[in-house]
């Protein structure tokens, strides 16, 4: 098992060059502080057996009541979670019951019993929750919607500007021929007509 | 152009606010000398005061309404006030412009305050010279219903315009 030290230069946007996180179900990167020690594979083999022992009823609020591993830290926000884990209290806690070492590794991986993706989604931008998860679900649903719905009018705007202009360009670009043309027909024709005469002169207008 | 190309009906103006039409007379509308093309982008301070109209056809005594309405108030995310009325001028001779005509309902000012909303100008011919009644309030206008109870027909010429609030930062990349 070859031990990984992952570099912390730019924690929240290198991504991950291990070995293929075949379990991973989001894109969101997990900073790399907290890999340490251990391969990506292992970690991510030990949330899945993790989420398999978690049980749904046991959600605790807080950081502070959790001492078993499979309390689920729902109330905390993800930024919480990053923020504990670098904490010194929190892997001597945790440390009883999973068999690798890394303290860090541990609470990474009871914590996020549920995948990462629900976690993010659930907290993200928002205050932990408080009636449960089926209202933000339901917020977030209706507000992906409303975005879709912004989204196909920021296209259909884009689209219509656009088509309108390819019109205008196609008519200008015809007007334009035409007078041209015409501008041509006038030249020519101008020369051979007579030079306007200038002095008054005699018509007959009347009968007689 | 196929229907489904059009700039009126790629920005949902035949849907949300006119049914599809056959254009048949000129339209022309500028706010100080900047000619309103579909789906161009105007500010608030752009259109403060009521734009020039120029209307095509042939004979002075063919006299035709125009309406213009807001069908994003107060946000084009959620329309409830949907069409808002902005103006409305009836009885304008063919080859002449608005200037020409009754305004039954004075020009307000766009000032979306929400998102970018469309602003829609509709010209109808009408029958004969015909008195418009005014309606009680400018907000949940509908183009389609006035153009029935007047017997207005299909509309001859339609042009819109974008429009958000003078700091607004949202659409075409500038």
């Amino acid at each position: 098992m070859s031990t990984k030290k992952v570099s912390s230069d730019s924690p929240s946007k290198s991504p991950n060059t291990c070995s293929s996180p075949s379990t991973l179900s989001s894109p969101s990167p997990i900073p790399n502080q907290l890999v340490i020690g251990n391969s990506m594979e292992e970690v991510w083999n030990d949330i899945n057996l993790a989420s398999l022992h978690e049980q749904p009823g046991n959600y605790t609020g807080s950081n502070a009541n959790a001492n078993t591993n499979d309390h689920v830290l729902h109330g905390m926000t993800f930024q919480d979670l990053l923020a504990t884990s670098s904490n010194k209290d929190t892997p001597t806690r945790v440390a009883s019951k999973e068999p690798s070492s890394g303290g860090g590794n541990n609470l990474l991986k009871n914590s996020l019993g549920p995948s990462p993706a629900t976690m993010l989604n659930l907290n993200y931008g928002k205050r932990p929750q408080e009636n449960g998860d089926v209202s933000g679900g339901d917020r977030r649903h209706e507000r992906m919607i409303k975005n879709r719905e912004s989204a196909a009018r920021s296209r259909a705007r884009k689209q219509a500007y656009t088509t309108e202009l390819e019109l205008k360009v196609a008519m200008l670009g015809e007007e334009n021929a035409k007078l041209r043309k015409q501008q041509e027909r006038f030249l020519a024709a101008a020369p051979a007509q007579p030079p306007k005469k200038h002095t008054l002169y005699r018509t007959s207008t009347a009968p007689f | 152009m196929p229907r489904d190309r059009e700039p009126l009906s790629v920005g949902r103006v035949i849907g949300d606010v006119l049914d599809p039409f056959t254009r048949s007379i000129s339209l022309r509308v500028n706010y100080n000398s900047r000619e309103v093309n579909n789906g161009c982008e105007l500010k608030p301070s752009h259109v403060v005061s009521q734009p020039r109209v120029d209307i095509g056809g042939d004979d002075l005594r063919t006299f035709y309404t125009l309406v213009m309405v807001d069908p994003d108030a107060p946000s084009p995310s959620n329309p409830n006030l949907r069409e808002y009325l902005h103006w409305l001028v009836t009885d304008i001779p063919a080859t002449t412009g608005a200037s020409f005509g009754q305004e039954v309902v004075c020009y307000e000012s766009p000032r979306p305050s929400a998102g970018i909303h469309r602003f829609v100008f509709v010209l109808f011919r009408q029958l004969g010279r015909q008195t418009v009644y005014a309606p009680g309030w400018r907000q949940n206008f509908k183009t389609r219903d006035f153009a029935e109870l007047y017997n207005l027909g299909s509309p001859v010429a339609a042009v819109y315009f974008n429009c958000q609030r003078e700091s607004g930062s949202g659409g075409r990349r500038r």
